[in-house]
């Protein structure tokens, strides 16, 4: 089910709520029949997409759950070990083989020149994010953190449906506790109108605005021949615009139902755009995923080599970004994505180390600039239409400047082709790219926005206009980016 | 009174007024309804476009080209440089064999003509695939038999969209300060497209289900029948589909069997029929350079299923001109 459909917002959503605190108001002692509704729903909520994949959702957390409440039990010290290896292997193994058992046996052909027929493995929804979520849990359980934990809590803290699917990925921390308060089973004003205005605010990143720049930038990356300044500008551009409404409307949307729950997740962007160095941008762009990253994979590998130094640590998080590019999808692209990331965040460590600092704006443009490219990457099925559109992006192609915009003798004076004049569409997407990248720059982001958030009637009525033109929307309903990671 | 309130109480409030301005402008003419009395609504849909272009032209046709939205490219000028006949083209959205027998009578209540083009898509004999509600609201509906009537919910939950909330405006607009700016141009062609480049999108049927309806082919053999009494060429076709749509046909053993029901159905029906949905036909026109779509030929593809028509014809007719 999408946050983005009716079924979700007039049925699924209202009825979860009302129960819940229907639940929460005469369940005296304890919450558990509350927290078994939460993850009833949360498993309604996930089968919805495909019965079949319930299976897999459920025996992961019976399995890790079996694993993690024997290590908290205090085993002897010499099945400890073994123990947490065995848990880790199979949430590796899991994910291994959903995700990367195709990449896996198309590259050993391709490299063997052999023909292994295999059967290719459809993706379980969410499996990356609910797979981390369980590892880190095992990891806190391994290192003493996490106290005996009662089933029902173990599972709702891996399917609570607001970040089920594309996270925030959370903390054990983070979210038992608020589970667990008395006070979070009782309606409270003033968290649910906290949570309609985030989620609104997520809805119309989603429907108004990402879904829009999906038709420009399918478009583009379908576009197979040469392209023009303009127009490969204005497929990267309409991708990473895409991308970020995309993904943040998501997390907005999830921040706002925990909110309607009384559960505080944590934030998962914080104006990215605005990041002076690539450091910077893994701090604000999918904050809790570079947090899972450096906690769990980075200081290890750092702690795994021999000698702390600088080069080591670069190379660690050489390794670390392009194991983060593979988490996010079983291609080479991927790959590329992620050591395009370390080498940048490897040269933004050389800068600091030697105290070279750009003038804030430089830093900015340069980042988002980088950004743009890397994301052409992201999105491109082959490196090959990534460097069709560099190449316009670059001016290797030609310049074609649409008629009207600049006066035809300086259009020819500077060598450029003369191009038609610019369609509808085309006035769309420019106006689109224009309003969007005054949103990322120059507005307040939507945490900022929640913390001044005023319950008033103008804000009622704004929100209520936003809300409809999504409902309007909502007819042209497209999954999420991350879904497929 | 408290933010939630407010909040159900504007939603509420601004989804009838967004809901209520789409029903009153009626922006596709689905519904039938002109509150604020428009003399035109500039997205209208072509039955109504092309009724009045062809009611008010003054020129007798004697070819006309009848098919659906994946007709309109179809350009008029190749019949006339080829048989030099003046050519309209009838072509209108979403159609099925009830269109094409209302049209007939609407074409033959002004002039007889000398040729028809008649082409036919795989979805138009699905009876799951409902008669458009826009026949029933367009002037065409005066040429219905009385016992025609529609078969589409009034509410059509597809209407209520972002576009038709544009569009509805856009009507507005365009009535009260603009010009309209039709879609369709003389002789019903098609209003001049950039090319499109790359692979081309596959758009399959949007009905899951597929039956072949005997009423359709009923009204199809009354059409072949009208057009027998009165001396008219019927050259009847199926609609190109490029060969990607056509392998999935291929490949799906329900849509297979249908289909092939289908190509045969059609064959003994029309004395004159040319199969285009084949595989080996379209093998070399797989890019966008011939398809707008899976469904809908390109200009070039328009002109070249035209010119292979007017060939055989040519053909029957000794290369005399008709």
């Amino acid at each position: 089910m999408l946050f983005n459909s009716y079924i979700f917002i007039f049925i699924f959503l209202p009825i979860t709520f009302v129960i819940h605190y229907l639940i929460g108001k005469h369940e005296k002692h304890g919450h558990t029949l509350s927290h078994s509704w939460l993850i009833l729903a949360s498993l309604f909520f996930y089968g919805y997409w495909n019965f079949s994949y319930l299976s897999i959702i459920i025996s992961s957390i019976i399995i890790n759950f079996l694993i993690t409440h024997y290590l908290i039990s205090k085993p002897h010290a010499k099945i400890k070990k073994p123990l947490f290896l065995l848990g880790l292997s199979f949430n590796l193994g899991l994910l291994g083989y959903f995700k990367y058992k195709n990449f896996f046996m198309e590259n050993m052909n391709l490299l063997l020149n052999s023909d292994f027929h295999f059967t290719h493995v459809l993706l379980p929804l969410g499996i990356s994010f609910f797979t981390l979520q369980q590892i880190a849990y095992l990891v806190d359980v391994y290192e003493g953190l996490v106290k005996k934990t009662p089933f029902h809590k173990y599972a709702l803290f891996v399917c609570f449906f607001p970040q089920l699917i594309a996270g925030p990925i959370v903390h054990y921390k983070e979210v038992m506790p608020q589970f667990d308060d008395d006070k979070n089973h009782r309606f409270n004003i003033k968290n649910i109108n906290l949570g309609i205005f985030v989620f609104i605010l997520g809805l119309a990143k989603k429907v108004l605005l990402a879904d829009t720049f999906a038709i420009w930038a399918n478009a583009g990356f379908n576009h197979t021949d040469t392209f023009h300044f303009f127009q490969a500008w204005g497929t990267s551009l309409s991708y990473t615009m895409q991308l970020y409404f995309d993904f943040s409307g998501y997390s907005d949307m999830a921040i706002g139902l925990g909110l309607l729950f009384n559960i505080k997740l944590p934030k998962n962007f914080d104006s990215p755009f605005l990041a002076r160095n690539i450091i910077d941008f893994w701090t604000k762009w999918h904050i809790t995923l570079s947090q899972f990253i450096t906690t769990y994979i980075f200081t290890p590998l750092l702690k795994a080599m021999p000698k702390f130094t600088f080069t080591n640590s670069m190379i660690s998080i050489f390794i670390t970004m392009c194991i983060a590019g593979l988490w996010h999808g079983a291609a080479w692209t991927f790959v590329l994505y992620g050591a395009l990331h370390g080498v940048i965040i490897i040269i933004n460590h050389i800068m600091k180390k030697r105290k070279i600092k750009l003038p804030k704006f430089w830093a900015i443009f340069i980042t988002f600039q980088f950004i743009n490219i890397v994301f052409t990457i992201f999105r491109a099925e082959k490196l090959e239409t990534a460097f069709n559109i560099f190449k316009g992006m670059f001016g290797l192609t030609y310049f074609k400047i649409p008629k009207g915009l600049i006066s035809e003798e300086l259009i020819l004076k500077s060598g450029a082709i003369i191009g038609p004049h610019m369609n509808n569409d085309q006035n769309l997407n420019l106006i689109f790219i224009i309003v969007s990248l005054y949103i990322v720059f120059k507005l307040k982001n939507s945490m900022q926005l929640m913390q001044e958030f005023k319950p008033q009637t103008k804000t009622a009525l704004f929100m209520s206009f936003i809300f409809v033109l999504c409902l309007f929307g909502l007819n042209r309903v497209s999954d999420f980016i991350y879904f497929n990671f | 009174m408290n933010f939630i309130r407010l909040f159900f109480i504007f939603s509420t409030i601004l989804t009838l007024l967004f809901t209520g301005l789409v029903i009153s402008v009626d922006p596709y003419m689905k519904l039938g309804i002109n509150v604020f009395g428009f003399k035109t609504k500039a997205v209208a849909q072509s039955r109504e476009n092309k009724y009045y272009l062809y009611e008010s032209s003054k020129k007798q046709y004697d070819a006309i080209i009848m098919g659906s939205s994946a007709a309109h490219r179809y350009p008029t000028s190749t019949v006339k440089n080829t048989i030099n006949l003046e050519t309209f083209n009838y072509a209108v959205q979403h159609s099925t064999p009830i269109d094409y027998l209302v049209i007939l009578k609407h074409v033959l209540s002004k002039h007889r003509p000398k040729v028809i083009f008649l082409q036919i898509d795989f979805d138009a004999l699905n009876q799951f695939y409902d008669v458009d509600n826009r026949l029933f609201n367009s002037p065409l509906k005066n040429f219905l038999a009385s016992h025609e009537t529609r078969t589409k919910p009034l509410f059509d939950h597809d209407y209520f969209t972002l576009a038709a909330i544009r569009d509805s405006l856009r009507v507005f607009y365009v009535n009260y300060f603009g010009k309209a700016r039709h879609i369709y141009l003389e002789d019903g062609n098609y209003r001049k497209e950039l090319p499109l480049k790359g692979k081309v999108k596959t758009r399959i049927s949007s009905s899951k289900k597929y039956q072949i309806s005997n009423e359709r082919i009923e009204v199809l053999k009354e059409i072949q029948k009208i057009c027998d009494k009165k001396q008219i060429e019927l050259i009847a076709f199926s609609a190109p589909l490029s060969f990607e749509h056509l392998k999935i046909i291929k490949n799906t053993l329900s849509l297979k069997e249908k289909h092939q029901k289908f190509i045969t159905h059609l064959d003994s029906v029309f004395r004159n029929f040319t199969n285009f949905q084949s595989l080996n036909k379209m093998k070399d026109y797989n890019s966008s350079e011939y398809f707008r779509d899976s469904t809908h030929p390109s200009l070039k593809m328009s002109e070249i299923i035209l010119q292979q028509l007017l060939t055989s014809l040519k053909d029957k007719n000794n290369n005399e001109s008709i």
